[in-house]
């Protein structure tokens, strides 16, 4: 009675592993990989559809990851020889992809280009940068951002400021900061405004430039200018808890606050517009919110903004060949639709005609972001920039929250950077 | 004529329990074993995170992360907060589970007993990442756990920095996973109380022993398997702590307190691409368990074996 039973399990598993092998379907399935963002959901999911009507034999499975954990996953994804068809990622965490030889080199074809000069010719310059090598093109740009400061000037108004002339200084951020902030004794209940933390090359690092630093020397060694980077590591340290208490990176960022109108000011791209739109359409149209550029200090030696950065679409070499063509004809169709894009997202991908279209320079405020992206240098995206970046966060956090003398952190992120770049 | 072979019942069982027993051990030898190996052997190589060609660098990356300071995150402070976390978290937790055990084995009613079993091991089924989003909050300067410390501390509107003051963030980590797991453990050592026979029990209330007398002399000792059991359990797994840290330091707070071996190993290897570095280190934290685990048997071992 045993046997039989046994054998009647035995005959269904192998029915089921034989039924799971069979059946394959003849079309292509691209998976595409990217971090979450409500509003971008919404659009490509309605792209998608499109493209699979017009395209029936390829099936695309859109899979979203917090922005923080993606590169992990698709690093780790690669290291176990797995990984999506198709993906996205910021300029800085591209670099270690590319010489790893994980990504695909771009099909000019299946984009729908007749040459590269074609392809170039399309975009802004330096757009592929990031990601060209000697042997070729690996990307295709998804966006291109840059920072300002986003003011509610109801809130300026209700403090005794005046949101007409809003801050252009560091200092004078610090110092209306003061005035906007909300304690009870030293516990912080409102912030008038903050930092975006994680993103040390886009913030940081131009701010160490507009004291005459750099990230690297002209001789290739890590840190360039000491007294620059103690000097705005101080006015890190003076910001955080230990310091005047204006904010910390362990509060919530402030560009979601700003929507819901919980601080007075943040630093984000003309994305932002559209978010605040869906978000809070009431404070949208109130016209109670404007952009200023990105501030400089007072004794400023180099006037630069926040660093711009690109997102670029990228294709896993590993993936059969259909599928890499399905992957880079997906990727070309979301650029066709840059305008819809900008419109509805406001995200600004940046091919020529998006960067002189009218759509773009409509955009409220849209003056601002252009003139600040004429005074900006890229963040960096060499070898290991999202190490880099990461040390570099830990040097700022190590002033703020840990009280390390700034010139102790320098030192120590010097000798990190170097380690690394070993 | 071929005679065919008689097994006793013995044997026959003992067949069909090591047939039971193979998917086990296949299972063991695929991910578990296989990946130790992998990891001891990897540990001696230069492999990087994408690239599938390494050289054999000999005990180069032990000689590393015994000596460099890792790009300011050398393993021996990782082993420094790791045994801070483990020391500061398992000890209270097994104390405190043998405590909330015992009394809850107190309740005469059963479905008191179901409910406050669930309560405490409700936490555990929660997902870590929602515990610490949780914990975060409570953390917060304008959050419970500061409006608690002002009140205990008889102050107002002083924040404590949870998130922030290394002392503070290593106690918060505490905190968070004392309350993630102890449900698990109170279950483990109510299951371990409920196997100790009531006429035990019976017996000495009519010899006169106290409830006190009875815990120290009675309940303790035929505890002892359940006690040994759950301490190298819970060590183990305060060793192997990742998400917690991990998650807090995603929040914003800073890594070189928290910064625990996994974590460590997860940074070296994911981030900066050092697979061959990271696997030095997960077969150092390998032999540390494997120390502590020796040490805790030999510490629990006892001259007679507990029978009721």
């Amino acid at each position: 009675m045993i046997r039989v039973k046994a054998e009647i399990i035995i005959s269904l598993l192998v029915l089921i592993l034989l039924s799971s092998c069979g059946g394959k379907d003849a079309s292509v399935s691209v998976e595409y990989w990217t971090h979450e963002d409500s509003s971008r959901r919404e659009l490509e999911t309605s792209l998608i559809e499109r493209f699979e009507e017009e395209n029936p034999d390829i099936d695309v499975v859109r899979i979203e990851y917090e922005s923080a954990e993606l590169l992990d996953m698709i690093v780790s994804a690669f290291a176990a020889g797995d990984g999506p068809d198709l993906f996205n990622l910021p300029s800085e965490e591209i670099p270690d992809l590319l010489t790893g030889g994980v990504l695909s080199e771009i099909d000019l074809k299946a984009a729908g280009y007749e040459s590269e000069a074609n392809l170039l010719d399309e975009y802004i310059d330096g757009a592929f940068d990031t990601v060209t090598t000697a042997e070729g093109i690996y990307g295709l740009p998804l966006e291109y951002t840059n920072w300002c400061l986003y003011i509610n000037r109801n809130l300026f108004r209700e403090a005794g400021l005046n949101p007409d002339n809003p801050p252009s200084t560091w200092e004078e951020v610090m110092a209306v900061s003061e005035i906007l902030s909300e304690r009870d004794g030293s516990v912080l209940i409102q912030r008038g405004f903050d930092f975006r933390y994680p993103y040390y090359l886009s913030f940081f690092v131009p701010m160490v430039m507009q004291l005459g630093g750099e990230l690297f020397s002209p001789d290739g060694g890590a840190i360039y200018n000491d007294e620059a980077w103690e000097k705005a590591l101080s006015f890190m340290k003076e910001w955080g808890p230990l310091g005047r208490n204006l904010g910390s990176p362990t509060y919530e960022n402030a560009r979601t606050l700003f929507n819901s109108e919980g601080i007075a000011m943040c630093l984000s791209g003309l994305y932002q517009e559209s978010r605040l739109e869906s978000q809070n359409p009431a404070f949208f149209s109130s016209g109670e919110w404007a952009v200023a550029p990105f501030p400089v200090f007072e004794d400023t030696v180099c006037d630069v903004s926040a660093s711009p950065y690109f997102h670029y679409f990228m294709v896993n070499d590993s993936s059969d060949s259909p599928t890499k063509s399905a992957a880079w004809r997906l990727a070309a169709y979301f650029a066709d639709h840059a305008e819809e894009y900008l419109s509805e997202i406001g995200l600004i991908m940046p091919l020529k005609r998006i960067m002189s279209s009218e759509l773009l320079n409509d955009k409220p405020f849209a003056s601002v972001f252009l003139s600040d992206l004429e005074r900006s240098e890229e963040a960096y995206d060499g070898v290991h920039a999202s190490s880099i970046q990461t040390l570099i966060g830990d040097a700022v956090e190590s002033v703020m929250l840990r009280s390390v003398p700034p010139e102790k952190a320098v030192q120590a992120l010097r000798s990190s950077i170097e380690m690394l770049l070993e | 004529m071929k005679k065919n072979k008689v097994y006793s019942i013995e044997q026959q069982q003992a067949r069909w329990g090591f047939l039971f027993t193979v998917p086990c051990l296949i299972f063991f030898a695929v991910f578990s074993f296989y990946p130790i190996i992998y990891a001891f052997q990897t540990s001696f190589t230069d492999r990087q995170v994408l690239s599938r060609n390494y050289d054999y660098v000999g005990l180069e990356n032990y000689v590393y992360i015994f000596t460099k300071n890792n790009g300011g995150f050398p393993l021996s402070n990782s082993i420094r907060a790791t045994l801070i976390f483990t020391i500061g978290t398992f000890i209270p937790m097994i104390i405190m589970s043998l405590i909330i055990a015992t009394f809850l084995m107190q309740l005469r009613r059963d479905k008191y007993r179901g409910f406050f079993q669930l309560m405490y091991y409700m936490p555990a089924v929660l997902s870590s990442v929602v515990a610490a989003a949780i914990w975060m909050i409570i953390f917060d300067p304008r959050g419970l756990m500061n409006q608690v410390s002002n009140f205990i501390m008889r102050s107002s509107g002083v924040d404590y920095n949870w998130l922030v003051d290394p002392v503070m963030l290593q106690v918060s980590t505490i905190i968070i996973y004392f309350w993630k797991y102890i449900g698990y453990f109170v279950i483990l050592f109510i299951t371990g109380l409920a196997a100790i026979p009531s006429t035990i029990y019976e017996a000495a209330t009519v010899d006169g022993s106290s409830r006190w007398h009875t815990f120290w002399k009675i309940t303790l000792p035929l505890l002892k398997p359940t006690t040994a059991m759950v301490s190298i359990m819970a060590m183990l797994q305060c060793l192997k702590t990742f998400s917690t840290q991990f998650m807090l330091y995603q929040g914003g707070s800073p890594r070189a307190p928290i910064d625990v071996i996994t974590m460590n190993i997860y940074f070296t290897g994911i981030r900066n691409g050092r697979l061959g570095r990271a696997s030095a280190m997960s077969l150092v934290l390998f032999v540390i368990m494997l120390v502590f685990t020796y040490l805790q048997l030999v510490a629990n071992r006892s001259s007679e074996d507990v029978e009721y």
